[in-house]
């Protein structure tokens, strides 16, 4: 009786897929399509400090409206000589279609492995970004749907945040969010990390006001930071949510902190 | 049927045909329940409205005003449940007016299902209408497309699956008031953990023969936490690149004023804010 | 049947039942045939410095290139048959060119000198499928110079696929009156001058020509890069070699 369901995926596309209605096919022409990608939402976000490296991600992984994992971590470890990856020097957090994101993460980690025996030394987060942009470019006509963002400290110890585009493009950054809420968090970030739109309260008229100066951040601000700016993002955004894990990179090591999220 | 205006129906069908994609209606991606005890109806629902995978609304009222003895609740999308059960609201009220009696709750629900099933399913409406009315205690499904079920237990919405698997576990027959408002809860509650279109607050409405009680927020599990830092800027932190200064004697010139006696603006929740 | 032992010289991949691979041994003796080349390795810099041999007065001396660049950090002096040695640098050249496309780096020395010594055991019958073979060993030995992360570094790369590294090495028909005299007169805290000056003195005694301007070529790595010196500096290091 009941033939027609709420349930996006149960008729019709899925809502997060904008369908735009489709010009000048052929009459009676059927298309058939392959599919290989599937948005499993969630958001990153990284902070580079001037000794220190932050990288967050949640830990919802969904598609549709669909919960599938309330704990799939999306931040990870690289770079170690072993598989719980306790000597690993660099990070990688990675959104979007989640096994491409996986997969991604396996083949820069066993990159990164190659590199250490074939140059008997850990590789750099200058050298892995470069090879990261090569691998996600080699694949430029079926690409890996991920959105990259590779953390660690460079050759003066201070924090390096690299981020990419699915297909290769990348920079190095003070900060970047990733995935779903992005456009949430970004200009959050911009505002509280590079003081983007402050000025100094009566320092000139106009245009000559003077922009607030920035300056480094501490480790504990930039861990408020990123625990406010996620709770920002679950309270807009539907497949934000669950868990949020946070990754410190330090010269010390890399140190694990996962806190609760609203998990409607 | 007056009310509706087609007179872009054309333009926007030529627009669309070259791949101007449809505005995007805020839909209310839901869970809605209802579920019969003795001695009267609970329906439910959450207080999620989405556009896209954004929250649009976190508190929205989806349970709907028929008359005194009937309630609706609403699923799909946000002003096709609006319009369409205040429309039929009234047609309900002028109906009782002229034959004196009490609406029933399959009048009600008839009118809802001819007005869908004349719009072929455009108006994206999903509803549960519950009441009590002289002939016994009615609860009822109507679909977008006007088909209509009549069960002891319902759920609607994107967390209907969700929801439904509750009352499939728990539900009995002969349910005492609490037993039923409990149960109607706890399915919301699955819809709001369960489906992203679903979150929030729970409302709860009880239709007895006597009364109807709404239980607006009955269940708040989704509180905002507290921000660590406070985002609150000096004063002057915003650049300001130029400025005109109107005098209060001279805004007569810009706009016409009323001036009202002191009261609080007219509906609406008052916004959260940080501090 | 009876199988002379002279036979197991022939099949390029087959062990004799000493253990001994003849094909690899006698490329090495090829080298032995090849003008001398040596390099030295100070905290500043590795100064390679090769033989020509000027055969005849016609020869223009300026188209003999012992020495040549493999990468702006890293260069090689060969002895042995020069055109193996174009190869294996031409591979050299190609992995220094992917590792900086693909790691925005500097290859290392050490893996620059593994990469050239991972070709030199491509040799033998190629199978059906297989990328081809080559029908017989290397027949050159190089010396490769590079400054990396690590500093200054100087490597020996045999026909065999071995390598190792040396603060100061001599390669071909000299090598052996080169080597004992390097051991001689090497110590850690030579210069970059003293370096060149050695080279030259070294060379100077194994050679049968005269040594001058013209018949001998340096080179240098610094943190600078790798350079090849002009007939000017040539000139001028030549001069500073004491006369005995």
């Amino acid at each position: 009786m009941s033939m027609f369901s709420q349930n996006p995926l149960m008729n019709g596309p899925n809502y997060s897929f904008s369908e735009t209605p489709r010009v000048g096919a052929p009459e009676g022409a059927r298309e058939h399509r392959f599919d290989p990608y599937t948005d499993n939402g969630g958001s990153t976000l990284a902070i580079a400090g001037a000794d220190f490296t932050i990288m967050a991600g949640d830990t919802r992984l969904t598609s549709g409206y669909s919960i599938n994992s309330r704990f799939h971590r999306k931040v990870f470890k690289i770079g170690g000589t072993t598989t719980d990856q306790h000597d690993a020097h660099l990070v990688l957090s990675v959104v979007g279609f989640a096994a491409d994101g996986e997969a991604l993460m396996e083949r820069v980690d066993a990159m990164c492995k190659m590199y250490r025996y074939r140059h008997g030394r850990p590789i750099s987060v200058k050298a892995c970004a470069q090879r990261l942009s090569t691998i996600l470019y080699n694949k430029r006509f079926f690409p890996y749907y991920a959105y990259a963002i590779l953390g660690g400290l460079d050759e003066e110890g201070k924090g390096a945040v690299y981020s990419y585009d699915p297909v290769g493009s990348y920079e190095r950054e003070q900060c970047r969010a990733g995935g779903a809420a992005a456009s949430l968090i970004m200009p959050f970030l911009d505002n509280q990390v590079n003081f983007k739109n402050q000025f100094i309260p009566g320092s000139g008229e106009g245009h000559a006001l003077q922009e607030r100066e920035r300056r480094p951040l501490t480790r504990q601000e930039v861990e408020v930071l990123v625990k406010d700016a996620f709770d920002g993002a679950v309270e807009r955004h539907i497949e934000v949510g669950d868990g949020l894990q946070m990754m410190v990179i330090t010269n010390k090591g890399i140190e694990e902190i996962i806190l609760p999220l609203k998990r409607d | 049927m007056p009310g509706f205006d087609f007179s872009n129906y054309n333009r926007n069908a030529a627009l669309h045909a070259r791949g101007v994609p449809l505005p995007k209606a805020t839909s209310t991606g839901t869970t809605i329940v209802g579920c019969i005890y003795d001695g009267g109806v609970v329906i439910a629902a959450d207080t999620r409205a989405t556009s896209g995978p954004i929250v649009a609304d976190k508190n929205c009222e989806k349970l709907h005003y028929i008359s005194s003895n009937i309630w609706c609740a609403g699923a799909g999308t946000a002003a096709d449940t609006e319009f369409t059960t205040s429309l039929i609201s009234s047609q309900l009220e002028l109906h009782s007016l002229s034959t004196g009696r009490k609406p029933r709750v399959v009048t009600c629900m008839t009118l809802l299902k001819q007005h869908l099933f004349r719009y072929q399913g455009h108006i994206g409406a999903y509803l549960v209408v519950a009441g009590v009315d002289p002939t016994g205690t009615h609860l009822f499904t109507v679909h977008a497309h006007g088909s209509t079920d009549k069960l002891p237990y319902v759920t609607m919405g994107s967390g209907s699956l969700a929801a439904m698997s509750v009352f499939e576990t728990q539900w009995k027959a002969h349910l005492t008031q609490d037993e039923a408002v409990k149960l109607c809860a706890d399915a919301i509650e699955s819809g709001i953990w369960n489906d992203l279109g679903s979150g929030s607050n729970v409302d709860v409405a009880i239709i007895t023969p006597e009364k109807t009680i709404l239980k607006r927020n009955y269940i708040k599990p989704n509180e905002r936490t507290q921000k660590l830092k406070s985002y609150v800027f000096p004063k002057g932190t915003t650049a300001v690149l130029n400025e005109k200064i109107i005098r209060k004697q001279d805004i007569g010139n810009f706009v016409t004023i009323h001036d009202l006696a002191e009261e609080a603006p007219a509906g609406g929740d008052k916004m959260e804010v940080d501090t | 049947m009876f199988m002379a032992r002279s036979e197991y010289d022939r099949g390029i991949n087959t062990f004799s039942p000493e253990g001994r691979l003849f094909q690899v041994e006698y490329s090495l003796e090829a080298i032995k045939l090849g003008s001398t080349a040596i390099g030295v390795a100070t905290s500043e810099g590795v100064i390679l410095g090769v033989e020509k041999r000027v055969t005849s007065t016609l020869l223009e001396t300026s188209s003999v290139e012992k020495i040549v660049e493999i990468d702006r950090h890293i260069g090689c002096a060969m002895s042995g048959l020069q055109a193996d040695a174009r190869s294996m640098v031409e591979h050299a050249r190609v992995e220094c060119q992917s590792h900086a496309f693909n790691y925005n780096e500097n290859l290392r020395v050490e893996s620059c000198t593994q990469a050239i010594c991972d070709l030199a055991l491509r040799f033998g019958e190629s199978v059906d499928g297989e990328s081809p073979k080559m029908s017989r060993p290397f027949g050159v030995a190089l010396l490769i110079a590079g400054y990396d992360e690590d500093g200054p570094s100087l490597y020996h790369a045999e026909p065999s696929g071995t390598f190792y590294r040396y603060d100061a090495k001599a390669i071909g028909s000299g090598s052996e009156g080169a080597q004992a005299e390097l051991q001689n007169e090497y110590h850690k805290s030579l210069t970059i001058a003293d370096a060149e000056t050695l080279v030259l003195k070294t060379l100077k005694q194994v050679m049968e020509e005269k040594l001058d301007a013209k018949n001998v070529q340096l080179a240098s790595v610094t943190k600078d890069g790798f350079r090849i010196y002009t007939d000017e500096e040539m000139a001028a290091a030549v001069e500073r070699v004491p006369a005995n």
